[in-house]
This record gives structure tokens, sequence and C-alpha cells, in this order.
């Protein structure tokens, strides 16, 4: 899920890739804008978020982060 | 495929607070430096996003700001697994250096006013933790490493080190983009790479949705152990306590600017656990909820209401230093920490060190050395080795040892041993193999399950050794694990060293018949803590079968 990218504002400069630690974040060869290709490898650090140059960047956080419920292991 | 062959003085794995610190000393002692990363320096591991604290002792004056506090909580807090020999050399020593360092990079430890805002938590005699905003720590550091003249390899993880002769001459990996083999050889060699986490179960579900650093997976032990070196204090569990769903750092600011753990009655119960309360070590905290929630008391709850407001913005804002998105899941959540409780719970479990001031995995002496001659190890995975604190000295300590080792090295090192490099390639291209069939997320669920069943908060002989066995089983689907892209065969790696320090850490754990850290080596068979017997480490290495062996090591207090 995280992180979202504003299609109107990205303008394919590729920092979020290069900032993501997870390599989670590439760059969509079809438009040149980017696209996160392995959302579930998102660790919600914001890196690409901070380093955005024109903030197109939110993050949403999933829904299981959001809606916490079930049995703990311990 | 494609190969890139490199030659340097030194070659530094994980590029992270202590890589990137050794890199600097390195550089200035003039040795030539190799840098190899799975991700971009600049926001790569644990501190990418950020991190807001920072232990020491200042000499400001009290007693409890003093090497010798510092030394004695130490051996206090972490008896049994820490040398303090070592860490006077690697810590005590580099404090000064470390704190200059932070100066240096443009990323102060100090507010504008010249000062220090410092906080208290952990069972700590003082404030010695330095709150401050790090959120740019990584890019100034890794701007600073550049213009060093280091050379970087980015996207690069590394399969295994080499060695000739018994010696360390240099490590061999790929690029998790393009594939490409990448073969460095190099006179000292240091493995900074971090701890094991995704070892565990998820509450979530969400295997990356974990405390530390989901990139950080034992890599750098795995390797380490495969080259012939001793890994120490691997048996140790460690968890901490969340925001119940988001596996978020930011106990320590929530805990340190004084947020107070309530029961679902509303009850402050700390004290029942810990005569510290609040203030009580990370592994008591951890306890304490457990313990709530086992009585039928939950939900547990971190009450931050009574802080006065200025407090409270300082709060938030450290925490977002800790963990950038903090602010989002608050408002996500509608949560307002001046209003509302904030729900809590256990983390995923991860292999990893004692406490703050002691770490897990690679075993190093007070010069950062493993007894692999030219193989050094510092920050998180090295078994002294803790927080931004130790990283950033250890890896100070590492680049000058290293500096003076590859200085009295002969010529360029050693030549690479052709069939080890030959072997290596085979070994890390094979899940690219069409005819297997296995998603390594599937893989690394069976083994999260295993550890999180036989390795959690209460253990025995017998449920240790049906983790063993259930590994075994494991094990035997390991060459049917399919990569289909290379960054998928960077998780494949990743999948394989966590089972290796899995079975370091049943070792250690089996051999190891007592309880020490309360949950994080609680053994029902063994229930107390026996310093008669096991006052030390656990030492694991590779016998000339390839099985992890032990060695006791003790350590006198005296």
């Amino acid at each position: 899920m995280p992180p979202v990218f504003d299609a109107n504002l990205c303008t394919g400069c590729g920092t979020c890739e290069d900032t993501c630690p997870l390599d989670v974040i590439y760059m969509d060869e079809q438009n040149g804008r980017s696209f996160a290709k392995y959302p579930e490898e998102c660790w919600h650090c914001g890196s690409c978020r901070q380093e955005c140059p024109v903030e197109a960047i939110q993050i949403r956080f999933p829904l299981r982060v959001m809606v916490p419920a079930g049995v703990v292991p311990y | 495929m494609a190969e890139e062959r490199l030659q340097t003085d030194i070659l530094i794995i994980g590029g992270g607070a202590a890589g990137l610190n050794a890199a600097l000393s390195a550089r200035e002692a003039g040795r030539e430096v190799v840098i190899m990363d799975k991700a971009v320096i600049e926001r790569s591991g644990h501190f990418a996003g950020g991190i807001d604290h920072f232990a020491a002792y200042l000499n400001t004056g009290p007693s409890w700001d003093t090497r010798e506090a510092y030394l004695d909580f130490t051996a206090r807090s972490a008896r049994g697994a820490t040398n303090l020999e070592v860490v006077e050399k690697i810590y005590c020593d580099q404090l000064n250096t470390a704190i200059k360092r932070f100066d240096a990079v443009g990323c102060s430890l100090r507010r504008s006013d010249n000062t220090f805002f410092r906080t208290q938590s952990y069972g700590q005699p003082g404030p010695w933790w330095i709150n401050f905003n790090g959120k740019r720590l990584k890019p100034l550091l890794g701007q600073a490493v550049r213009k060093a003249g280091c050379r970087v390899l980015d996207r690069v993880v590394t399969a295994d080190i080499l060695i000739n002769e018994g010696q360390v001459c240099g490590a061999a990996g790929f690029h998790i983009r393009s594939g490409t083999f990448y073969v460095v050889q190099a006179k000292a060699v240091l493995i900074a790479t971090g701890g094991t986490n995704r070892l565990y179960q998820n509450p979530t579900g969400l295997s990356f949705n974990c405390w530390m650093c989901p990139a950080n997976t034992g890599d750098g032990e795995a390797i380490a152990y495969r080259a012939g070196a001793r890994l120490a204090n691997v048996e140790y569990l460690r968890m901490t306590l969340i925001p119940r769903g988001f596996s978020a750092a930011g106990l320590n600011a929530l805990v340190g600017m004084g947020g107070i753990l309530v029961n679902g009655t509303g009850e402050a119960f700390m004290k029942r656990y810990d005569p510290l309360g609040m203030k009580g070590p990370r592994y008591k905290l951890v306890e304490g909820v457990l313990g709530e929630i086992k009585a039928h008391r939950g939900p547990v709850f971190i009450d931050c209401r009574h802080l006065d407001p200025e407090a409270l913005t300082h709060l938030v804002a450290t925490l977002s230093y800790d963990k950038d998105t903090f602010p989002d899941f608050f408002e996500q959540k509608g949560i307002d920490l001046s209003r509302d409780l904030l729900e809590i719970a256990t983390s995923e479990g991860m292999q990893g060190g004692p406490n703050e001031v002691c770490g897990s995995g690679i075993k190093i002496d007070a010069d950062c050395a493993t007894n692999v001659p030219g193989l050094f190890a510092a920050g998180n995975s090295a078994d002294q080795c803790r927080s931004l604190h130790m990283a950033t000295t250890s890896g100070i300590r590492a680049g000058c040892t290293m500096a003076t080792y590859a200085a009295n090295t002969d010529a360029r090192g050693l030549p690479v041993y052709q069939p080890q490099l030959d072997g290596i390639r085979q070994r890390i291209y094979g899940p690219l193999n069409e005819s297997r069939s296995m998603d390594w997320r599937e893989f690394e669920d069976v083994l999260q399950r295993i550890l999180t069943e036989g390795m959690g908060p209460v253990r025995s002989a017998w449920g240790m050794k049906q983790a063993w066995q259930n590994l075994d089983l494991l094990e035997k689907w390991k060459n049917e694990v399919r990569a289909r892209t290379y960054h998928d065969l960077c998780r494949t790696q990743e999948v394989y060293n966590m089972l290796t320090v899995a079975r370091c850490m049943i070792t250690a754990a089996r051999y190891r018949k007592e309880s020490r850290f309360g949950q994080c080596h609680s053994r029902l068979d063994y229930p107390q803590t026996d310093d008669e017997r096991w006052l030390g480490q656990i030492a694991v290495d590779r016998d000339t079968t390839g099985n992890p062996r032990t060695q006791f090591l003790p350590i006198n207090y005296d």
C-alpha cells in the first residue's frame, strides 16, 4: 500500500527509487513515473517521501496496520 | 553473467552508521576504501529514515555521567554477554571522536543553543539518551563518504567472504538490479550489516512491518560464519513494545518522556514487574505487557495525557525523527496523545542482544577483529555493539584498526582463490533455475513459524529440539526456492542467511541450560539464572562437517 504517488506531481526524476532501502520503488518504463513494485516489502520508513523534491509521495498504511486484530503469538 | 573486479585496501560490507563511520576513519588514515551495500548508502539500513537518540555519558559532574558509571551499568545489565575491555576500547575511547563526527558531517547531537536534550530510560542510572534530529544523518554520512573518496557499490549484495590460505582476501556479491557479479579483492574486510530481523512471525502478517530494518537479515553473521568466524550472544531473543499494528521504533521516546503503561482497567502495572517501573529495562516492559495480556487484563495502552504541552510537542517530534511516518500513523488512526490512549502490543521477535548496551552476532575483540585473519565486524552485526552510539563508535574503532592492519599487509593482499569463486557463482545464481518452484515468501513464512513456536519467550529442550528438526525438514526445500528477478534473488539469499542464523541461535540456546535476561532466554526446564556455570558467552562456529558447534567462554567481572 505505502507509498502512494501523485501521478500529476511526479516528474519521474527517480529520486525515490534511489532512496528506498528495500528496493520497493521502480520507474514505470511506459509512463516514466514511479510506482511501488513490491508494496508488501515497504518498511514505512518515509525515506522516499523525505527526499521527493516535488512532494508527490504520501504514506498510506495497509489495512492490517490500521486495524490490528487477532491472536498475538505469545 | 557479467563480472566486475575491483581491488582495494579495505572493503566494507554494509553502508549503515557503522560502515560509513568506519569508511571515514579508514580514509582519514589514508587507505583506499570500497563500500558494498544492498541499497543506496544515503538511505540504507536501520537509520535510513532517521534516528532520534544516541547514548552518551558526558562527564558533566554527577557520578552517573561518567565512564565508570557506564561500564558499571553495562556489567550489571548485560552480565554474561558483555566484555568490558572490548566496550572500553570500542565505545568509551571513541565517544568524543563520535560526537565530533556528528558535528563534522553536519548532523549535530546538540540543539541550536549548543546544549544536549537528555532523557532517561531502560534502567540506566541517568539521562544518557541524547535526543536529536537524525532524519538526515544517513544522507549526510553518505555524502561525506563519497566526498572523502570512497568507492561505493550501491545495490550490491554480498554473497560470501573470499578466503585464501586461511586469510580474508575480499568478498563477492551481485547487483540486485542487473545481476552483475562483483569480486572485490581487499586486504581487510569489515562486516557492518546490522542484526537479524524477519526471523519471527509478525502479528500483522506483514513480514516487512518490523521494528528494525527488514533489509537486515543476518547476512553478515551468516557469511562470517561460513568463513569460519565465531558468533556470540546469538541465543537471545529480542522484542520491544510497539503501537499495536505498527511495528515502529519509538518506545524509548515514549518511555523517556514519561509515558505510562496501563492495562484494561486503567491500572499502571509496571511496578509489579520491576521496581523501576516505567524506567525498567526494555525486556521488563515487554514482560509486563505479556503478563497483563496473559492474565486477561488487556488490552494494554500507553498513557501520555499527563505530559505538559511542551513535553508532548517534543515527544511527537522526536517520534518522527525515530520513525518518519509516526505522525501519519497517528493521523490515519485519529490518535491525539494529549487526548487518547495509544494501544500497545509486543513486537515480533528478532535475534538480538539483551539490551541497548550489548549486541549479538560476530564475536569481536577490542580491535573489532574476529578470529579470522583480516575479517572485522562493527555495529549491530558484532556481538558487543548495539544502537547508534555503538554503531558509530565501533565503526570509528574498526576504521582505525583496519587501516593499521591493511598498512601492515604486504602488497595488495592475497589473490582470489578461483575454485571458491566458481562455487559462489554457482550457488548464488542457482535460484534463477526454471526447474525450481517455491517462492521465497513461503520459505520465510515457514521459517518464521518454526522460530515463533520453538524459540519464543518460553523455551524448553523439547521445544527447541522440535524446532531444530523442523529446520531439517525446511532445509530440504532450500534448493526449491526460485527467483524470477535479481531483486528476488537478493530476497532468496536473505532467507538462506536467516536459516543459518536460526541454526546458530537454536544451537546456542539449547546449550545454555539456564535462563538469562527475562524473555531473552527463558527456559521452562532451567528457569534460574546460574552465574556459577553460565556467566559468559556461548560462541558458535562451524565444524569441519559444516554443522554449528559450541564453546563456552567465561567472562570475569571482578
